[in-house]
């Protein structure tokens, strides 16, 4: 009988062994993949920004149109390797979050602002109807920032005319967020499957825009670690609204 | 005639050193490189520099490493960590070896040089602005 409990012992030690191993692993695959990857990419970026730039010489408007979007392409590649890694982190429960005190309107605020250059590009309206007062709330200030950054890279890839809109308003005990768009929609069919892995709705409805369909995946992920939640109401033809929720400081 | 201002740059990535030596000149700056920790350490001994931009992933001695030596002789020289992705963890480490401030790769360099220059700047007009010494 003893004899027994110690072989389960033994075996209970070494597939905790094991498994600490795995986990070691996975984070080495996360540490090498991110610098492998981020490094030649960053300096294929900048070896485009410097031409475009003008610094090793100057190019025509065509030799820039074509830089131009060799710059965009690589900008995507960064995204998604990013989103690849977040969600990576994310499942191997190494996504920590780090809460201070932080203004949520400014948060949104800083977010568009990135957007309103690519917005123009695309010919849509960027509004921002966001309080002047500070919405305050113990958040992580880079992860809030990263969700309504997915919420609007969607808003921007899916909406040809029109406008996105970002707001903000207080419910109850809860800061509430939305992205509205009047882009293409979403079918019904897909909603309950929108906050899932690797789901790409574009692609389905014959958009020429690609991703990984992690964002919103890691957005819901990202909102749920925070207390809050994270929905969506969407009509195919007249645009998509994501709406979330984060626990206002008490 | 102002001189130059001297910026080390350590990376074991040698195309991305050519690629910010270019970005760096254009900004005017002088710029020394180094790849690995032992030669940054004897080029910032050697050299009247005004910034280092120091990658943490070195073969041998890393970055965080070097960081630290060079905490122990240059309290006030402005050194910027460059990191390929931006990990709380790391960044938090050379906090507490009292970096100036982070490059992200992958971020867009053009504004990281324009970072560092008005830390570089305003560096040179806090030592200005420093009261004499009492007689």
């Amino acid at each position: 009988m003893a004899r027994k409990r110690n072989s389960k012992d033994h075996a209970a030690a070494a597939a905790s062994r094991l498994n600490e191993q795995v986990e070691q692993l996975k984070d080495d695959f996360i540490s090498v993949v991110s610098h492998e990857l981020r490094t030649p990419l960053s300096i294929a970026k900048e070896g485009i920004n410097l031409i475009l730039d003008g610094i090793p010489g100057p190019i025509n408007a065509e030799q820039a149109r074509v830089l131009k979007s060799v710059k965009i392409n690589i900008d995507r590649l960064v995204r998604i390797i990013n989103n690849l890694l977040d969600i990576s982190k994310i499942e191997a429960g190494k996504l920590e979050i780090r809460k201070r005190l932080a203004d949520v309107a400014d948060l949104a605020r800083q977010a568009a602002s990135s957007y309103e250059a690519k917005a123009v590009e695309k010919k849509v309206s960027l509004k921002m109807d966001l309080p002047a007062e500070h919405f305050l709330a113990n958040v992580d200030p880079d992860m809030v920032i990263q969700v309504i950054t997915n919420l609007l890279d969607n808003a921007v890839k899916f909406t040809k005319e029109g406008q996105i809109k970002v707001s903000m308003r207080e419910c109850g005990k809860h800061i509430e967020c939305s992205v509205a768009d009047t882009g293409m929609g979403i079918s019904k069919e897909d909603m309950p499957k929108l906050f899932e892995k690797f789901q790409r709705f574009g692609r389905a409805n014959g958009s020429s825009e690609r991703g990984m369909g992690l964002g919103l995946s890691i957005a819901k992920r990202i909102v749920e670690m925070h207390g809050g939640r994270i929905s969506a109401e969407s009509e195919p033809g007249r645009g998509t609204k994501v709406t979330f929720t984060l626990p206002k400081k008490v | 005639m102002d001189r130059k201002k001297t910026i080390l740059v350590v990376d074991d990535e040698l195309e991305f050193l050519k690629m910010i030596r270019m970005r760096l000149e254009a900004n005017g700056y002088e710029v020394i490189t180094a790849t690995d920790g032992k030669e940054a350490l004897d080029k910032v001994k050697k050299y009247k520099l005004d910034a280092v931009l120091l990658d943490i992933l070195l073969p041998g001695m890393n970055g965080l490493e070097v960081l630290k030596k060079i905490r122990q002789d240059n309290k006030d020289l402005p050194v910027f960590i460059i990191t390929a992705f931006s990990s709380k963890e790391r960044f938090e480490l050379a906090n507490r070896f009292n970096a100036s401030g982070f490059i992200v790769k992958t971020s867009d360099l053009k504004q990281e040089v324009e970072n560092i220059t008005s830390f570089i700047n305003m560096a040179d007009k806090f030592k200005g602005q420093r009261p004499p010494a009492a007689a």
